[in-house]
C-alpha cells in the first residue's frame, strides 16, 4: 500500500473566510488526521508566495496528495493543479474543499461554520487518495456542424456557425426552408412581414459557401461520441432514395414544434363548426390577403381564444407562450382590415411579459377590443346558435372581470 | 343564466360623451380611488365593465352614476386613460335620457343642435306670445300697473301652470326611475314602510348635497350648493312674491334684499363654472358635452336680464325693462320648460331620488338571509 503523505492548506481568502471560519482550528483539525504530514492556514493560497509554499512543501516533504480547503475549484483548481505539475507530481492529485461559497459566504455563525469547514475539509482529504494520476490527452474534433430542422431557428443557428467559420450541414425535412414562421403572414407585436424575414434567412443560407442544405431529408443514423459523430442522412426525392454520410463534431437539434390538435378541444367546435379556425388557418387567410368565413361573407363578429391546449389540467398545463401576442395581433389584424367588426379576445391571463408587449395590449384595447376574462378551468363553450338568434354561433363565458 | 354581450352600446354611450372606455383594463385603481366606492357599488369600474360588455338593462337599473359627484380622481389616477369619470357623466346623461317616456331627450343629447333648435324655437315662440298679449292688454312705456305691459298676475297664473306641467312630467319620468332600479327588481321586496322611514332623505339631500360634500374636495360642492341656493330663492320669489318683487316703484326690502342674493350666486357661480370649463382647470371641466354648455349659457343669461330688467326699472327705463323683461321670459321658459324635465336639469330630481332608492334597496336587501345576499345586491338583469 503506498503511503499517502497529504499537504492541507486552508486558505483565509483574506477576510472571506477568515471572518467567519477559524482557519487556525480547522488547520489543526487537519493536522491531526492519519496521513496528514503538513497542515497550514495562509492568507491567500492562490497568490504566488501561497503556491509556492505548496511547491516547497511537495518537494520537500515529499508529498504526493494534496488539499487545498479555500475557494469554490471553479476558481482555482487550474490554479493548484499547476503549482502541483510545476513541483513535479500529477496535477490530479489535488482535492478542493470549498469553504467559502459553500460555507463562509452562506452562513453567519463562526461556530456552526467552522464545524462545517472540518467536515467538508475532511471530507475533501479522505477523497484525495483515491485520486488516480490522471493523463491529458488531446483528441482530435471534427469542426463541423449538423443542423436538424431548416426553420427560423435552425438558418439562423446555421448562419451563426458559419459565419464563425465552421462547415455546416443543414438537414431539413421538408422540400423548402422556412418551417412554421414561413406560414405565418406578421410578427407580433411590431406587426413585421414574417415573409421578408424568412426570405432574408433562406437567400443567406442557400448563399453562404459553408452550408450544405438538405431538404427532403432526415436524420437516419448518428452514431460516434462528442466531437466526433459520424451522421447519416436519408434524401427522399422523385420516389428514390438516397444517402449521404458525412462527420460532425456538434449537432443542433432545431426540429421545431407541431400545433395543437384543436378538435381534441370539444367544447370549442373545431372541426364541427364551420368557422371555428385555428391561428394557422387563420394565418393562411392573412396571407391570401382576406378574411371571410366559410361562406365567403366577411364577419362582424370575431371571437378570439387565448390558451387553447394550454393551461389546462386536461391537455398540457404549460402556458404557451405565444398565445396572447398571437391574440392581439389578430385583433389588430381584424380590425385593420374590417373596421367596424365586433372583436373580443377571451383570455386567462394577458402575459406580456416582451418588450413592446405591454404597449402592443394597450394599442389593442384602444383598437376598441373586448376584453374578457375567463378562469383557467373553466373555460368558455363555443356552441351553434339558436334558429331566433341573429347570430351563427354563440360563445358562453364565465366572465371574471 | 347567461348575459348576451351588447358590443354596439358602447358606440351610442360615445354620442353621449363616453371616451376611450375599452382602455379599461380593469386594474381598479378607479375604484380604489373613489370615496363613494363602498359595497354594493363599486365605482366606477362595475359601470365601466357592464358599458363595455355593453349590458344595457343592467345600466339601466344601475344606480351607480348617480352616486358619483366626478371629483375627477378615478379619471387622475387611471394608468390607461379610460376617462372614467366622464363615462360616469355620460352614463347620468344616458340615463336621463331613459328615464324620459317621451323621447324627447334622447333627441337632445343625441344632437346638441336639435337641442338649441329646440330652445331657440320656443324662446321665439314665447317672445311673440308675450309681446302680442302685452300689446293687446298694455302699453309697453308702463312696467308697473296700471296699464302695465306684463300683467303680474296672469304672469303668476302662467308661472303655476307651467310648473304644474314641468312637474307632471317630471313625476312621470321618475315613476320611471323607481321602475328602473326597484319596481322591476325581482330579487328584492321592498316594504312599504322603508320607503316612509326613508323619506325624509328626499328634502335632507334636495336642500344640502351632503353627499357631495363627502369629496376629498370640498369647492365644488360649496359652488353647487350656493348656486341651487341661489335659484331656490329665486324661484320661491317668483312663484310666491311676483308682486312684491315688481310691485311698483317702492321698494320692499324685505323682498328685494334675497333677490339681490339670489343674483350674487348665481351670476358668481355660473361665471365660476363658465371659466372652469373653458380653462378646463378641474377635471369635471375637462369634458364638456352640448347639453353642459347650454344649461350654463341659459342660466347665466337668465340671471343676467333678470337683475338688468330690474335695474332699468329702477333707473326710470320702463320701455327698456320691458324689452329686457320679454327677452327674461324668452329665455327662462324655455330653460324650464324643456331643460327640468328633457335634459340637465332633471338631476334636481334624479340625485336625490338616487339616495332615496338606496337606502330604501339597502333595508329590503337587509332583510334578505346573509346567504341569498350576494346575488340582490346590486340591481340584476331582469328577463
Amino acid at each position: 500500500m503506498e503511503e499517502y503523505r497529504i499537504g492541507v492548506y486552508v486558505c483565509n481568502c483574506g477576510t472571506n473566510i477568515a471572518k467567519v471560519v477559524d482557519c487556525e482550528a480547522v488547520a489543526q483539525f487537519a493536522a491531526e488526521q492519519p496521513g496528514v504530514v503538513v497542515a497550514k492556514s495562509y492568507k491567500y493560497m492562490c497568490s504566488n508566495p501561497g503556491q509556492e509554499m505548496i511547491i516547497t512543501d511537495i518537494q520537500e516533504h515529499a508529498l504526493n496528495r494534496v488539499v487545498v480547503a479555500a475557494c469554490s475549484p471553479r476558481m482555482h483548481e487550474p490554479t493548484f493543479r499547476k503549482a502541483l505539475e510545476t513541483a513535479g507530481i500529477n496535477p490530479y492529485f489535488v482535492e478542493m474543499a470549498n469553504i467559502r461559497e459553500q460555507c463562509s459566504w452562506v452562513h453567519d455563525d463562526p461556530r456552526v461554520a467552522t464545524e462545517k469547514a472540518r467536515a467538508l475539509t475532511l471530507g475533501a482529504i479522505r477523497r484525495v487518495v483515491r485520486h488516480q494520476p490522471l493523463e491529458r490527452r488531446y483528441v482530435d474534433m471534427c469542426p463541423d456542424v449538423l443542423v436538424i430542422g431548416g426553420g427560423i431557428c435552425g438558418m439562423t443557428a446555421a448562419l451563426e456557425l458559419a459565419d464563425g467559420g465552421s462547415r455546416v450541414y443543414l438537414v431539413e425535412r421538408e422540400p423548402t426552408l422556412g418551417g412554421n414562421v414561413a406560414r405565418v403572414d406578421l410578427t407580433a407585436p411590431y406587426l413585421n412581414s414574417a415573409r421578408d424575414l424568412v426570405t432574408a434567412l433562406v437567400t443567406r443560407v442557400e448563399e453562404h459557401p459553408r452550408i450544405e442544405v438538405l431538404v427532403r431529408s432526415q436524420v437516419a443514423a448518428l452514431e460516434g461520441f462528442v466531437g466526433n459523430f459520424k451522421v447519416t442522412v436519408e434524401t427522399v426525392w422523385e420516389g428514390s432514395a438516397s444517402l449521404s454520410h458525412f462527420n460532425v463534431g456538434n449537432v443542433v437539434v432545431a426540429t421545431g414544434y407541431k400545433e395543437f390538435d384543436a378538435s381534441r378541444v370539444t367544447y370549442y367546435g373545431y372541426g364541427k363548426l364551420p368557422n371555428v379556425i385555428t391561428s394557422f388557418d387563420f394565418e393562411k387567410m392573412l396571407k391570401a390577403g382576406r378574411i371571410q368565413t366559410k361562406e365567403g361573407k366577411i364577419p362582424q363578429y370575431v371571437a378570439i381564444i387565448h390558451c387553447v391546449g394550454s393551461r389546462s389540467k386536461e391537455f398540457h398545463g404549460y402556458c404557451s407562450r405565444v398565445c396572447c401576442m398571437t391574440a392581439l395581433k389578430y385583433a389588430h389584424e381584424v380590425k385593420s382590415a374590417i373596421p367596424n367588426c365586433y372583436v373580443s379576445d377571451l383570455y386567462i391571463d394577458m402575459h406580456a411579459f416582451g418588450k413592446g408587449h405591454e404597449d402592443f395590449y394597450r394599442r389593442g384595447s384602444e383598437a376598441k377590443t373586448l376584453f374578457l376574462m375567463y378562469g383557467k378551468n373553466d373555460h368558455p363553450v363555443i356552441r351553434k346558435a339558436g334558429p331566433n338568434d341573429d347570430c351563427e354561433m354563440l360563445i358562453e363565458v364565465n366572465e371574471r372581470l | 343564466m347567461a348575459i348576451r354581450v351588447n358590443p354596439k352600446l358602447i358606440e351610442e354611450l360615445e354620442i353621449y360623451g363616453a371616451e376611450d372606455v375599452q382602455n379599461c383594463y380593469h386594474c381598479g385603481n378607479c375604484s380604489a380611488m373613489c370615496p363613494f366606492s363602498e359595497e354594493p357599488y363599486i365605482l366606477p369600474r362595475r359601470a365601466m365593465r357592464n358599458l363595455q360588455m355593453g349590458l344595457e338593462k343592467k345600466l339601466e337599473s344601475s344606480l351607480d352614476p348617480w352616486l358619483c359627484y366626478y371629483c375627477g380622481q378615478c379619471t387622475e389616477s387611471c394608468p390607461r386613460g379610460a376617462e372614467p369619470g366622464e363615462t360616469m357623466m355620460s352614463l347620468r346623461r344616458w340615463l336621463t335620457s331613459r328615464y324620459d317616456f317621451t323621447g324627447i331627450s334622447r333627441l337632445f343629447y343625441r344632437s346638441g343642435k336639435f337641442e338649441l333648435a329646440m330652445v331657440i324655437g320656443a324662446a321665439i315662440l314665447t317672445g311673440l306670445a308675450f309681446v302680442l298679449w302685452g300689446i293687446s292688454r298694455g302699453s309697453i312705456h308702463n312696467y308697473d300697473p296700471p296699464n302695465e305691459f306684463l300683467a303680474r298676475p296672469t304672469i303668476h297664473i302662467f308661472d303655476w301652470a307651467l310648473a304644474g306641467v314641468l312637474l307632471v312630467l317630471l313625476l312621470s319620468n321618475c315613476t320611471r326611475m323607481w321602475w328602473f332600479t326597484i319596481g322591476r327588481d325581482r330579487s328584492i321586496r321592498v316594504p312599504w314602510t322603508a320607503y316612509l322611514r326613508k323619506l325624509y332623505l328626499l328634502p335632507l339631500h334636495f336642500l344640502t348635497q351632503k353627499r357631495y360634500a363627502k369629496c376629498e374636495r370640498k369647492r365644488p360642492w360649496l359652488i353647487h350648493l350656493i348656486l341651487m341656493i341661489s335659484y331656490l330663492i329665486m324661484l320661491v320669489l317668483i312663484m310666491f312674491f311676483l308682486r312684491e318683487m315688481q310691485g311698483g316703484p317702492a321698494i320692499d326690502w324685505r323682498v328685494h334684499i334675497f333677490g339681490y342674493i339670489a343674483t350674487v350666486g348665481l351670476l358668481g357661480t355660473t361665471i365660476f363654472a363658465l371659466r372652469g370649463r373653458f380653462k378646463k382647470s378641474e377635471p369635471q371641466y375637462a369634458h364638456s358635452h352640448e347639453t353642459d354648455w347650454l344649461f350654463l349659457v341659459l342660466l347665466i343669461l337668465g340671471a343676467f336680464t333678470g337683475i338688468l330688467q330690474h335695474m332699468l326699472h329702477r333707473t326710470g327705463l320702463d320701455v327698456a325693462a320691458n324689452i329686457t323683461y320679454i327677452v327674461h321670459l324668452m329665455i327662462v321658459v324655455p330653460m324650464l320648460g324643456l331643460e327640468v324635465p328633457f335634459s340637465k336639469w332633471s338631476h334636481l330630481a334624479y340625485r336625490p331620488l338616487a339616495q332615496y332608492f338606496a337606502a330604501v334597496r339597502a333595508e329590503a336587501v337587509a332583510r334578505v338571509p346573509q346567504k341569498a345576499r350576494a346575488a340582490v345586491a346590486t340591481p340584476p338583469v331582469v328577463g
